[in-house]
């Protein structure tokens, strides 16, 4: 009996690893919780695939993570190739500067400076000013790029993984978890808990409850549908009328309380 | 005082007991993403988990075989890391249904209140050919949800003791990203 108390004390207090974590260049993430991914104009053919084929990645990427975690209010907003940016021959930082306000910039990019090493299949850098934050998303492209030859689950979960550092994760130290540094020898399927709880933490359904106000249970994991906005949806309707039936049920419970039989 | 304030909601549950012809005390586990978490490096995904939940609830009679069966409960989490740790706090409020004298149809909604404690500091993990020192979460951050929930109880022959299951459908209007946690405890009628 004693040695099942000691078991399981040690569970209850046990706390050996590390778990998610920040990007180290901004701690934090987007102001606002619906964040657009614009793709630039540029070259992909390094990586194995056309900006079209790109962004289809992408899309698939979010939709297979991101926008799958209904206890966030973060929504990723695919915009498609958007062909006034053109950043070839662009380094992050000067990337960075093309990047439209609150928002994350996909491209690629085939500098032997950026990807000197072929293990390096894309990065991702991240920039707060002031109430302003935006990012890029950048793919090797070069000779040396790793990424041809990759299956599309892989290419998601490698732009998956580069979308999490871009809208302000950090690395975990779970193989297991989506934001851990390598994807060889694994499979990543789903997030892990410990990437849903990053960004949870990021960006949580924080709103005060207003039941009737039809604003907070309406964002129980619906999505905001316009930047930074959120608006009441069909789960608010249906439990604000819940709400009704539960006072309608109460008052007609006190009656029937002191009417029947204990 | 505004019905859209948290306070009334816990005001109600106070109340409720005054009217109410039996406590519950409840113990078991919260199991968060179900079949939908990866917790191994070939995709596995979360089937069951032991996070400790312990409720306090109230079986409040309606009429013949209804019942409201409103709850707080709390659940932490056994797998804490070094720079985070998690709890949840709920509000149940069920309706339940006697099907027969040993089986309760429950259903509802639960008010989640998701807490994340960020401990601060930093880790130097792996990043790609060299190692980076990444900034730990330092605060404490709370996301809420609601969940509809399915589920049912089992009442053991004493009727004193039973064992119930609670299924929470997260984002419940839509499909694309719905989402399911459940709780499964040991109750103690008093």
């Amino acid at each position: 009996m004693m040695k099942f108390f000691i078991f399981l004390a040690t569970i209850l207090i046990s706390s050996n690893s590390y778990c998610w974590t920040l990007n180290p260049s901004t701690a934090q993430g987007f102001n606002n919780n619906s964040i657009d991914i614009h793709v630039a104009n540029t070259d992909c053919s390094g990586a194995g695939f056309t900006t079209a084929k790109y962004t289809t990645l992408i899309r698939t990427a979010v939709k297979r993570f991101w926008n799958q975690v209904p206890t966030t209010s973060l929504y990723l907003n695919v915009k498609g190739i958007n062909t006034s940016i053109d950043i070839n021959g662009d380094d992050h930082t000067a990337a960075l500067l093309k990047v439209p306000k609150n928002s994350i910039l996909a491209g690629c990019n085939d500098d032997a400076d950026d990807f000197d090493d072929a293990g390096i299949l894309g990065s991702a850098q991240m920039s707060c000013t002031g109430g302003n934050c935006t990012a890029v998303l950048i793919l090797n492209a070069h000779a040396n790029s790793g990424l041809p030859g990759k299956s599309d689950e892989d290419l998601e979960s490698i732009i998956a993984h580069e979308i999490g550092h871009a809208f302000g994760l950090g690395h975990s130290e779970f193989k297991h978890s989506l934001m851990y540094f390598s994807i060889s020898g694994k499979y990543q399927r789903w997030l892990s808990m410990d990437d849903i709880d990053g960004v949870n933490y990021l960006y949580p359904n924080d709103s005060e409850l207003d039941i009737l106000g039809l604003s907070v249970l309406g964002n129980c994991g619906a999505v905001a549908s316009a930047p930074g906005e959120k608006k009441p949806t069909i789960s608010s309707f249906l439990i604000s009328i819940f709400f009704g039936i539960l006072f309608i049920v109460f008052i007609y419970g006190i009656k029937g309380l002191f009417t029947s039989k204990r | 005082m505004k019905l859209s304030n948290p306070k009334f909601i816990l005001l109600l549950l106070i109340f409720l007991p005054n009217f109410a012809y039996t406590y519950v005390l409840s113990a078991g586990t919260y199991v968060p993403y179900f079949n939908q978490a990866q917790v191994s490096d070939s995709g596995e995904t979360q089937k069951f988990e032991i996070n400790p939940y312990f409720g306090a609830g109230t079986q409040y009679a309606l009429s013949g075989p209804h019942y409201f069966l409103p709850e707080i409960g709390f659940s932490y989490f056994l797998q804490n890391s070094k720079n985070t740790k998690k709890d949840v706090i709920f509000l149940h409020y069920n309706f339940g249904y006697t099907l027969n004298s040993q089986f309760i149809l429950r259903y509802g909604l639960t008010n989640h209140w998701y807490r994340l404690h960020g401990q601060g500091g930093s880790v130097t993990l792996s990043n790609g050919n060299g190692k980076t020192t990444f900034p730990s979460p330092d605060k404490t951050v709370v996301t809420y949800f609601t969940t509809l929930n399915i589920g049912g109880e089992y009442m053991f022959p004493s009727r004193q003791f039973s064992a119930r299951y609670d299924f929470n459908i997260m984002s419940f209007q839509e499909l694309d990203n719905r989402a399911y946690n459940y709780i499964l405890t040991f109750n103690w009628y008093l």
